[in-house]
């Protein structure tokens, strides 16, 4: 027989371990997801922020039709990053669900089923031979009924994992980096919107305006699903460009 | 139809719910038995009382408990009254065709206070505020229900009107007879009482 270098012919069409235990088409589908812009949940008291970086490639596409923020239910929303035609796919099959529990309970989803029933679908898609794995992380945010704020991130493998704050695609590192050191869930509502602009504004490319910018609230209060206008949106990305940037007096 | 028999009744109270139901089984004029089993507890506070065909109520009945348990599990609470109701009732609709032979109630407690859900054989779902009574006896136990109920009565006095409405279907009903059997759904949770204590009811 002709020779094999070692290691070659695991990272091809199916997902088959290697000898050292790795499935390479699950490490490519992360690697997708570090290509992807920045998004970021921030989970406080008051309610879940969801932020995610837009980049429009054209002066002639409608900004609306370029989506990272996707409403899934009146009370939750989720967060893409890396390939979003696999994200919209997940994302259709998580309304779904949620609709599925309406009727089978009359009962809102919680987030945490969600989370779980995407972290699912992620899973098999990892396990099935002729399928390929979803290069896409998901921050799922949203109030359940019992009026708890809550945030999930589903990664392309299928782990399912709860977070305060976190951050997914490209700049996610620089992101939690500075989240580390300013989260704290007593934070009001506004404030987090504002601190989810300025994580942000590390990774976006200056000067920071709203249509680099895609963002939607879940405010305990309301328990509901809301995506930020542009004009209010702007207001806090001017706050952000107005004071001198943080990194300078590092 | 093939051994529906028996009488159940529910009374939703102001601290909790109380069921009750008679224990005899008959297929036309056979007695099959004398001791069957018409309450049920599904979850910590939750309880049904169904009349029907014994098999078909025994199968539901244990498709409801693990349906109960299944959403303990994956959602780390326990399933509600209302919840379990509605799939209780999804799950009768869906053999609309060819369906479970009983009809009853699902009684319990959820975090603001008792509810009480009437089924009907197909998954018609109907939220009672007072109380229900099913089965081929029903007729008969509403007669007792709508005289003495009364608004905000305790759980305890709930128990009481139930076990006497089951004796008047008892006393009326020819597929209704033996055995007053009465549970309690309250904030303690689900308690099947004694013989003894439904002898006290009926004095």
């Amino acid at each position: 027989m002709a020779f094999v270098p070692p290691g070659a012919g695991y990272d091809r069409a199916i997902t088959v371990f290697s000898p050292d235990g790795k499935l390479f088409q699950v490490q490519y589908a992360q690697e997708a997801v570090k290509k992807g812009l920045t998004a970021l949940g921030i989970k406080v008291k008051e309610g879940v922020v969801l932020a995610a970086e837009k980049r429009l490639r054209s002066k002639l596409v409608e900004k609306t039709s370029i989506e990272k923020i996707f409403q899934i239910d009146e009370h939750i929303g989720a967060a893409a990053s890396g390939l979003i035609a696999d994200a919209r796919v997940l994302i259709d099959q998580a309304r779904i669900e949620a609709q599925i529990n309406r009727l089978r309970y009359d009962e809102p989803i919680s987030v945490q089923t969600l989370a779980r029933r995407i972290g699912d679908i992620k899973q098999l898609y990892t396990q099935h031979g002729g399928v390929r794995p979803f290069g896409v992380r998901l921050l799922i945010g949203g109030v359940d009924s019992d009026g708890s704020p809550k945030l999930f991130e589903t990664d392309p493998s299928g782990v399912v994992a709860a977070y305060k704050s976190q951050a997914i695609g490209g700049g996610a590192q620089t992101v939690v980096e500075f989240l580390e050191k300013e989260y704290s869930e007593d934070l009001s509502l506004n404030d987090t919107i504002q601190l989810a602009v300025e994580a942000l504004s590390r990774v976006v490319e200056r000067p920071l305006d709203a249509k680099k910018l895609e963002m939607a609230v879940i405010p305990v209060e309301t328990g509901k699903f809301r995506k930020l206008g542009e004009s209010e949106i702007a207001e806090y990305a001017q706050r952000v460009e107005g004071k001198p940037a943080r990194s300078a007096k590092e | 139809m093939y051994g529906f028999s028996g009488t159940v009744v529910g009374i939703r109270c102001k601290d909790g719910v109380a069921l009750a139901s008679d224990s005899k089984g008959v297929a036309y004029y056979h007695v099959l038995s004398k001791r069957v089993k018409k309450v049920f507890k599904l979850e910590d506070r939750i309880g049904a009382a169904i009349a029907g065909s014994p098999g078909d109520v025994q199968a539901f009945v244990n498709l409801l408990r693990a349906e109960a348990n299944l959403y303990r599990i994956h959602h780390d609470r326990p399933i509600t009254p209302r919840a379990l109701a509605h799939l209780a009732s999804n799950i009768l609709h869906g053999r609309r065709i060819f369906p479970y032979l009983l009809e009853g109630m699902i009684g319990g407690m959820d975090q603001a206070g008792p509810v009480l859900v009437f089924l009907d054989p197909v998954g018609g779902k109907l939220e009672e505020k007072e109380f229900a009574a099913a089965g081929t006896g029903a007729s008969v136990a509403y007669g007792a229900l709508e005289k003495d109920f009364k608004e905000r009565m305790s759980v305890s006095e709930g128990a009481k009107l139930a076990a006497r409405s089951i004796k008047s279907a008892i006393e009326r009903d020819a597929a209704t007879g033996e055995r007053t059997v009465v549970a309690v759904v309250d904030a303690q949770g689900y308690r099947e009482l004694s013989d003894a204590e439904v002898q006290k009811l009926l004095k």
